[in-house]
């Protein structure tokens, strides 16, 4: 028995809805990319059936699709001017109202790392794949995978040292 | 994760999806017709391979020389493999004989050129 939207919609869209969001800060992108997906789930019900990890390729045909949308976008300057007026915050306070230094410096630190290294770091840390599952997820060798979470890592270690071990 | 700071991002809670997107996303999902795995024009094409394979090998059956009209011209490697050698045989001694051209005769005579004389 297939699960139906409604499930996998549950199931997964708040996780594509982040991932999506770490990669760009456009939310009427990101809804369209979302949409895109569950679009092509309802065309093809059989194609959960070749994945062999649903979540894994729900993100892959998220990033596709956002990268298809962003490339069909008629001038770059209207997006870039979109991408600035909405910016939404990927991580949450973890006590409502908290001022969060550290939350703060992290979602800057997060904006100026290159997309790639972002999206590495995103895949790794909020869902847990290996760095096989990455590198299929994003079309690159597991060993591309690993040294761009290296580098990502590594720089919000430098930018984060002081915030971070305030509070170790 | 061993690494502190490691731990420390992924236990950060993340922006959920809007809760107003899955009414409309679900909705425009829902009134999208699904795609059949088998389309009528994909058995139609099916059902007339199939049929012309039945002919080309009924055609090729000892006795069916008849039938050798309809299905003339669609060549199938398969079944051609499978036919018995009598088959092949019959069917080239049934074929008339080649018969070798006439010899070309010149309509002009050749005269003989000042430099031949």
């Amino acid at each position: 028995m297939h699960p139906s939207l409604e499930q996998i919609y549950d199931a997964h869209a708040d996780a594509l809805y982040a991932f999506l969001l770490n990669c760009c800060r456009d939310e009427t992108l990101i809804q369209d990319a979302l949409q895109e997906v569950f679009l092509k789930l309802a065309r093809n019900p059989f194609l959960l059936e070749t994945a062999r990890d649903t979540r894994a390729f729900l993100l892959r045909t998220g990033h596709n699709a956002l990268r298809d949308l962003a490339r069909r976008n008629s001038t770059r300057a209207r997006y870039e001017q979109r991408h600035l007026e909405q910016t939404p915050t990927l991580l949450l306070p973890v006590f409502p109202g908290e001022d969060d230094a550290f939350r703060l410096a992290l979602e800057t630190c997060l904006q100026d790392l290159p997309k790639e290294q972002r999206a590495v770091l995103h895949l790794k840390l909020w869902e847990d794949l290996t760095f096989a599952q990455i590198g299929e997820t994003l079309d690159i060798s597991p060993h591309t995978a690993a040294s761009r979470y290296r580098y990502a890592l590594d720089k919000l270690r430098n930018v984060l040292r002081p915030v971070y071990e305030e509070r170790l | 994760m061993q690494d502190p700071l490691e731990t420390r991002l992924s236990q950060l809670p993340l922006r959920p999806a809007p809760a107003h997107w899955r009414r409309a996303i679900l909705n425009r999902a829902a009134d999208m017709p699904p795609r059949k795995r088998l389309s009528a024009n994909w058995l139609a094409l099916a059902a007339a391979w199939i049929l012309i394979g039945l002919l080309q090998w009924h055609s090729n059956a000892p006795g069916a020389a008849h039938m050798k009209g309809l299905t003339g011209p669609i060549y199938l490697p398969v079944l051609s493999a499978l036919r018995t050698q009598e088959a092949v045989l019959e069917e080239l001694l049934a074929e008339p004989l080649p018969t070798p051209p006439a010899p070309r005769q010149s309509r002009t005579i050749l005269q003989p050129s000042a430099a031949t004389v």
